[in-house]
């Protein structure tokens, strides 16, 4: 087994440092932080002086970094897979059901609103697609009941606001709304 | 994913979109009413309650934007203006 002198490694890298900046001085090298989150951003560092370089070091290296490979390749996997069973979560805790009731508001349900509840990973989030409305709720329930709430308080306003007051979107949700409720006297 | 929209975000794209703020039409929401002029473009619930973090990921949807949109609208870099132009790119403002 050679070993190589390590001051000359360390040397070298000192005078890189050096040509890079006139802020380097006795052992400490200027290097990238790549911990940095913004870019990459050279800071000073203590230089790590190597014992001794091996013979085999270039197997060695090949080794280490298939091990590093492999490693990464697995953490790969598993982040994929957490990634996965999150959206089967979310898929598992999304429905599709109907409103099929305002009891006991004073308001005639024409016909059954479809319904479809979706989880977001912390809350549900109740949405009628044909007139583009929707509601939060901390549970499955609580979307549901305001999505209800919703619906009516948009339907009641609306239907006392003028046309000529409706912008495109509103004046379309009305007409949805119209199809499936009706205001009792 | 996590919550997107909190109520906090919520009262602040209300104020950056200078909605009208309806308290009396819902039972447990404020409702929003976005105007052009003297036209109602758009209008969105804002659940009562005291938990600023409370969700409100429904409020994209509402107001015909994606999530990122919507949060940069209550953070800041979006503003009223740039939400306009987006509305009446998607003809959801009359001519």
């Amino acid at each position: 087994m050679t070993t190589k002198s390590a001051s000359q490694y360390s040397n070298r890298l000192s005078n890189v440092a050096d040509s890079r900046s006139e802020r380097s001085h006795g052992t400490s090298s200027l290097i990238p932080n790549f911990k940095s989150s913004d870019a990459c951003q050279w800071r000073m560092v203590e230089s790590v002086e190597p014992t001794e370089i091996v013979d085999n070091w270039e197997h060695r290296l090949r080794a280490a970094m298939t091990k590093l490979s492999s490693s990464l390749d697995e953490s790969m996997k598993q982040s994929r897979l957490t990634i996965l069973e999150n959206r089967v979560t979310q898929l598992e805790d999304s429905s599709s059901t109907i409103i099929a009731s305002f009891a006991p508001e004073r308001v005639k349900l024409l016909k059954a609103i479809p319904v479809s509840i979706r989880y977001t990973g912390d809350d549900f989030v109740a949405t009628f697609f044909d007139a583009t409305l929707s509601a939060s709720g901390d549970t499955h329930e609580e979307a549901f009941e305001n999505l209800k709430d919703i619906i009516l308080s948009i339907f009641q306003m609306f239907s006392e606001m003028h046309s000529d007051t409706l912008g495109p979107l509103p004046r379309r949700q009305l007409a949805v709304l119209s199809d499936f409720l009706q205001l009792d006297d | 994913m996590g919550r997107q929209i909190t109520r906090e975000l919520a009262d602040k794209i209300a104020s950056k979109l200078k909605a009208r703020i309806n308290t009396t039409v819902s039972k447990a929401h404020d409702i929003a009413q976005v105007y052009e002029g003297d036209v109602l473009v758009a209008s969105f619930g804002i659940r009562r309650g005291s938990q600023k973090d409370q969700g409100h990921d429904h409020i994209p949807g509402q107001i015909f934007v994606n999530a990122h949109f919507a949060k940069l609208l209550g953070q800041c870099p979006k503003s009223r203006a740039q939400w306009i132009a987006e509305m009446r790119t998607k003809g959801l403002l009359p001519d």
